[in-house]
């Protein structure tokens, strides 16, 4: 019964086959955000808003402002808005370049993370 | 943690490929067993046996799809607390963890129903609609802003028809094989066909219900890594569909002239069998890239197409690398800089970098011209002996990868041998040149009938058919518009693969001649054709 083996040993290199996929996906995914990428924007306060394509867990979703000299902040995110949006404010904010670092987990399962970067300008 | 944390995508990736296809086999067992082989009638021989192997598939796969979901849930708990800081019970109460464990528990009630003799229908039939829909709980369908119940609905509907036509055929190939009696061959056969039929259908139509709204618009079908997977599943459908119609056609001459049709059929069931994994991986793949609908990134246009694909002369002459600098590194490479600061471009390449990569684009699909020409012609005989050693052309390729794949290790740049495999990338790369040369020393033996058992000729189709598959999957969905570029190269080089690899599976197990004859004609064409198609890549506009 060569043969059964063959069937099994099939299934285990369909199941090896699947296993060999290399690279992380990741599926959330940025649609719009404000500040736009490579803005500038003025100073003092800023708000924020990131929109996704799929609908978020907000109890998992982070977003941290990191300033060019490494310092920095998470910000609140702000409760009651649409379930594929991120809001929040930014205050404080200084002359420089900025990096907004989010990381986000679509109801799917899939956590995905990335980041804006914009300027404060005058 | 912070290791886990940096391997969890990839973990996650891996458990969701293997979990869709133990979804596949368990439902599609779970549909098989009662519907296909409990209505058999007649003689005993050979059913009893059936009954049981069969059984033992169905209850291995929701094993292995129970073991699946729980650690993907696992992950993703683990994931959750040690990158959000949240504790185990609100880790544990995102929809996901959930819907996973929910799965893992009704496999593992499929696999203690299926382990007993009797063939509770009902309660196989009911599990299968809660995996399924469980599965449906964490598809596009269910995390879209606004949820439609139309979409979800098909999501459902497209899972089910391919659990009862890819998940069946290993155990149709089993009742080929195991069934003494001919008209209960014949009686499975027929029902199994009809059954793929309506699948086919169904996944069709759903399929294309769902495609409008996650593709948007027609040009969402090749400017984004969405829609060019989603062609990629299509042709390999129609590849499924050209198999499908050949078995059908056998079906019914077997029904005019006895059984000697029949005695191919479990091998193009083989075939079917690999081709629908690599069909489902691109779905695995399809559900973690952003909808194509969605997709705002720049996009390439048709010209910029088109001039990936302008006919020029390949670029064989290595560039000179630029000059090294004291520390004996070349600035910031793409991937050294991985990691480091974003306030830097990370994903510009220099022109040498391009340069490079073209040049060994276009040696490889030297390569793979030589193979497809040199197996081609040795058909006619005229090359006698030597025509059957094609496998030291992969041996050669091999050997000129290990000398110019990493340029600033040896045998060409500073860096020694063993110092340079701590470099992940760079032994990565070792590796796979390692497998190349491994895959051309077996299939040279193979060839030279060196080996008395028959399944070393085999690794060959298998390895074209997983390297066919990552190339299929591997991209990194950014949705960024040089990896769709890349991806418009590489995915028609990866179909043909995929048709080459099913092609040499069936030249090598097919009994009747005549059809392997044609077999072996289609995988040397296959090669050339996909080398002709690399020989054109090119990365500079
Ligand atoms: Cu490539």
């Amino acid at each position: 019964m060569a043969w059964r083996a063959r069937v099994l040993s099939m299934i285990l290199a369909m199941i090896l086959l699947a296993g060999s996929v290399a690279d992380a996906a990741a599926h959330a995914s940025l649609v719009s955000s404000a500040p736009a990428a490579g803005a500038v924007v003025a100073g003092g306060e800023v708000s924020i808003e990131l929109r996704f394509d799929s609908r978020l867990d907000p109890r998992f979703s982070q977003l941290k402002l990191v300033r060019e000299d490494g310092a920095a902040a998470v910000l609140r995110i702000e409760a009651g808005g649409p379930s594929d949006a991120l809001k929040a404010t930014g205050t404080g904010l200084r002359e420089g370049r900025y990096r907004l670092h989010w990381q986000v987990l679509g109801v799917d399962g899939h956590a995905s993370r990335g980041d804006v970067a914009f300027q404060v300008g005058r | 943690m912070q290791a886990f944390l940096s391997i969890y995508g990839m973990a996650d990736w891996i458990l969701r490929g293997v979990s869709m296809v133990a979804q596949t086999v368990a439902v599609g067992g779970a549909l098989y067993l009662p519907f296909m082989l409990a209505p058999l009638e007649g003689p005993a021989s050979g059913r009893v046996g059936l009954w049981r192997f069969c059984r033992r598939v169905l209850v291995s796969s929701a094993l292995v799809l129970c073991l699946g979901q729980a650690l993907t849930a696992v992950a993703l708990t683990a994931f959750l607390m040690g990158s959000t800081g949240a504790d185990l019970a609100t880790a544990m109460s995102a929809d996901a963890v959930i819907f996973d464990l929910l799965s893992a528990c009704a496999a593992l009630a499929l696999a203690s129903v299926a382990r007993r003799a009797s063939g509770a229908t009902a309660a196989l039939v009911l599990l299968s609609v809660v995996l399924v829909g469980a599965h449906a709980g964490v598809t596009h369908a269910a995390s879209r802003s606004q949820p439609a119940a139309a979409l979800l609905a098909a999501e459902t509907l497209h899972l089910f028809a391919l659990a009862a036509w890819i998940g069946g055929v290993p155990y149709f190939i089993a009742s080929l094989r195991m069934l003494e009696d001919r008209g209960q061959r014949a009686a499975v056969a027929a029902r199994f066909s009809l059954v793929s039929l309506a699948a086919v259908a169904l996944l069709v139509a759903t399929g294309v219900f769902m495609s409008v709204p996650y593709v948007g618009t027609p040009e969402g079908l090749y400017q984004t890594t969405y829609g060019l997977l989603l062609g990629a599943k299509a042709v390999l459908l129609a590849l499924l569909l050209c198999m499908g119609a050949v078995n059908l056609h056998a079906v019914r001459r077997q029904r005019r002239d006895g059984c000697a049709a029949l005695r191919s059929l479990p091998v193009l069931a083989e075939a079917e069998v690999g081709v629908g994994v690599i069909a489902i991986l691109c779905a695995v793949a399809l559900a973690s890239s952003p909808l194509a609908a969605d997709t705002r990134a720049a996009r390439p246009d048709a010209s910029e197409i088109s001039k990936r694909f302008e006919l020029a002369w390949p670029r064989l002459a290595s560039p000179a690398p630029p000059p090294l600098a004291a520390d004996g590194l070349r600035g910031p490479s793409p991937a050294s800089a991985a990691g480091g600061d974003v306030f830097e471009d990370e994903t510009a390449r220099s022109p040498f970098d391009i340069a490079w990569s073209e040049a060994h684009h276009h040696y490889a699909a030297l390569f793979v011209v030589a193979t497809g020409l040199v197996a081609l012609v040795s058909r006619s005989g005229r090359l006698g002996r030597l025509g059957r050693r094609w496998p030291l052309l992969f041996l050669a390729l091999a050997a000129y990868l290990f000398i110019v794949a990493d340029e600033d290790a040896w045998p060409l740049g500073p860096t020694g041998f063993f110092e340079s495999l701590a470099n992940p990338r760079i032994a990565q790369h070792k590796l796979m040149i390692a497998l190349v040369a491994a895959l051309a020393l077996v299939e040279w033996r193979a060839q030279a009938k060196k080996f008395r058992a028959a399944w070393p000729s085999f690794i060959f189709p298998l390895t074209i058919a997983g390297a066919a598959a990552l190339l299929l999957t591997h991209y990194g969905h950014s949705g960024d518009k040089q990896e769709v570029l890349v991806e418009i190269s590489h995915t028609p080089v990866a179909l043909l693969g995929v048709i080459a690899a099913a092609a040499r599976w069936l030249e090598l197990r097919l009994p009747s001649p005549a059809l392997g004859r044609v077999a072996g004609l289609v995988w040397p064409v296959a090669f050339i054709a996909a080398g002709a198609v690399l020989l054109l890549y090119r990365e500079s506009a």
